[in-house]
């Protein structure tokens, strides 16, 4: 895995940064059109999660020709209660358990650590 | 060959792969016929090389598996080199540790497989399968305004999402107010497929056409009784001539 | 945001979202739009977001939030313009927009109010 973009996260505008850059990189890999709407919503669900709950993070991408993986990480107070958070996520208003289980639907494979230290959250989609 | 003298480095020139061993310095210290083959050095020259300008690419700056090697993982990686004359090439890469018998990590052991077939029959593969997929899921104007696609087979979540795609992208640029979406060739209705054919019926309303579902017989009308299945509101018919009807009735009505 | 194009069709209001917004920006969109539906006491009000090709669950949420707002107003609402990857997005998302108006050229979303 090439990694192709490394990007600070701390501000609302960042956001939208990500997803432009994104967007780019996903077309110039040939991912097709719906894949990359997928992909850029992941990538705007993650990074909101870390402006909103974390304050500062960083988002990092790799890719091959098998597909693209991307890692949101983070230095804030972790999520005590995961599968609490992704559970309810869509029941209540929490935006971050949102965020979480709108990623992991999108994508095709999603995995997240977190702890006192901060959260890391590894997405993938394959190239198709 | 049975008995006492093989000749390890006879074998070791021969393998039909190509194969060589790094130093922890990063200078190649041995490679075969089949390394040279590939790379385009001869093995006199290599020997004593840099290992990244005997095969270098990319993977030398990002994921240069000496290190890894050395700690003794294996490592399996895919990357484009390339070899002296500037050919890329598409390669499998097996690395693992180069031990000295008294346990002194020397270095790495490299071996190198050409996928370059591989991949294009795997990308030829894929293109066929999506071509499959798409002429077996046609969308279909069948009167102004109103287009439909029959399903046949099984409806998995990989065809869910052709499926979709390319019904949406047909009802916006044929600007059709209704989509039929008729499930008369379509093998076994569970809750799985029924969840398919409602996020597809709820995508379609949200491009602003109105989606109808057709194809409904006794047998699978039974199955969604039993199963309990919610079709939320999706207006259903049994043939495609009444889906058709309706909507045509639709569109008078809006008229 | 300093100006918000907004057009009227008669009692009709049409907003056209033209460029991806930040979510702060885009609270104040909403803001603009509920106030001005109100002020102008449109009967009707359509949200075109064809221009956008990325709308995730905060703006999906978001747009749910106005048009029930405007319909507490007693104001219709259409949204025009939702792409097919966008469509496809908000349906797995989980955010179907169920019971808001859909269409896709700003002609038949008059044609519906």
């Amino acid at each position: 895995m090439r990694e192709i973009l490394r990007i600070s996260i701390s501000e609302e505008e960042d956001i939208l940064i990500a997803r432009r850059l994104i967007k780019k990189e996903t077309e110039r890999l040939g991912f097709r059109s719906v894949d990359r709407t997928r992909i850029t919503t992941a990538v705007s669900e993650l990074t909101r999660n870390i402006v909103r709950h974390a304050g500062s993070g960083e988002l990092s991408a790799s890719a091959d020709r098998t597909g693209i993986e991307i890692v949101c990480r983070d230095h804030g107070p972790g999520m005590p209660d995961v599968k609490q958070a992704m559970q309810e996520g869509y029941s209540t208003a929490g935006t971050l358990g949102m965020g979480l289980v709108g990623a992991k639907r999108l994508m095709d494979r999603f995995d997240i650590e977190t702890g006192s230290d901060g959260t890391k959250v590894t997405i993938f989609k394959k190239l198709r | 060959m049975a008995g006492s003298n093989i000749d390890y480095e006879q074998i070791f020139k021969n393998i039909p792969i190509a194969v060589r061993a790094v130093s922890k310095d990063k200078v190649v210290v041995a490679a075969n016929k089949e390394m040279a083959a590939l790379t385009g050095v001869p093995i006199e020259k290599a020997v004593g090389m840099p290992c990244y300008e005997q095969f270098g690419g990319e993977l030398c700056e990002t994921a240069c598996p000496l290190e890894q090697g050395m700690a003794g993982e294996k490592v399996v990686l895919e990357a484009e080199k390339q070899r002296t004359d500037g050919s890329p090439v598409l390669v499998r890469l097996y690395a693992g540790p180069l031990v000295s018998d008294d346990g002194e990590k020397m270095g790495i052991v490299e071996s190198y497989v050409d996928i370059t077939r591989e991949h294009e029959d795997e990308e030829r593969i894929m293109a066929f399968q999506r071509e499959l997929l798409e002429v077996s899921t046609p969308v279909i104007t069948v009167w102004d305004g109103v287009v439909s696609v029959p399903i046949m087979g099984t409806l998995d979540s990989e065809r869910t999402q052709l499926v979709m795609e390319n019904l949406l992208e047909a009802i916006v640029a044929r600007e059709a107010e209704v989509a039929i979406i008729d499930i008369s060739g379509i093998g076994t209705v569970d809750s799985a497929v029924a969840d398919h054919l409602i996020r597809t019926a709820k995508a379609v309303r949200l491009v602003g056409a109105v989606p109808i579902l057709t194809g409904i017989n006794a047998n699978i009308a039974q199955t969604i009784a039993r199963l309990g299945i919610e079709l939320e509101g999706l207006k259903t018919m049994s043939t495609l001539r009444d889906g058709l009807r309706y909507a045509i009735s639709l569109q008078n009505g809006e008229k | 945001m300093a100006s918000l194009a907004k057009m009227h069709f008669g009692d009709v209001l049409v907003v056209p979202i033209q460029e991806e917004l930040h979510d702060t920006a885009a609270e104040q969109v909403v803001e603009e739009i509920i106030s001005a539906a109100a002020k102008k006491d449109a009967r009707g009000v359509v949200i075109d977001i064809s221009a956008l090709d990325i709308v995730d669950s905060f703006l999906g949420r978001l747009l749910q939030e106005t048009v029930r707002a405007l319909a507490a107003m007693g104001k219709r609402v259409v949204l025009v313009g939702i792409q097919p990857g966008v469509a496809i997005t908000l349906v797995e998302l989980g955010l179907a927009l169920e019971g808001i108006e859909t269409a896709f050229t700003l002609e038949s979303a008059l044609g519906k109010l």
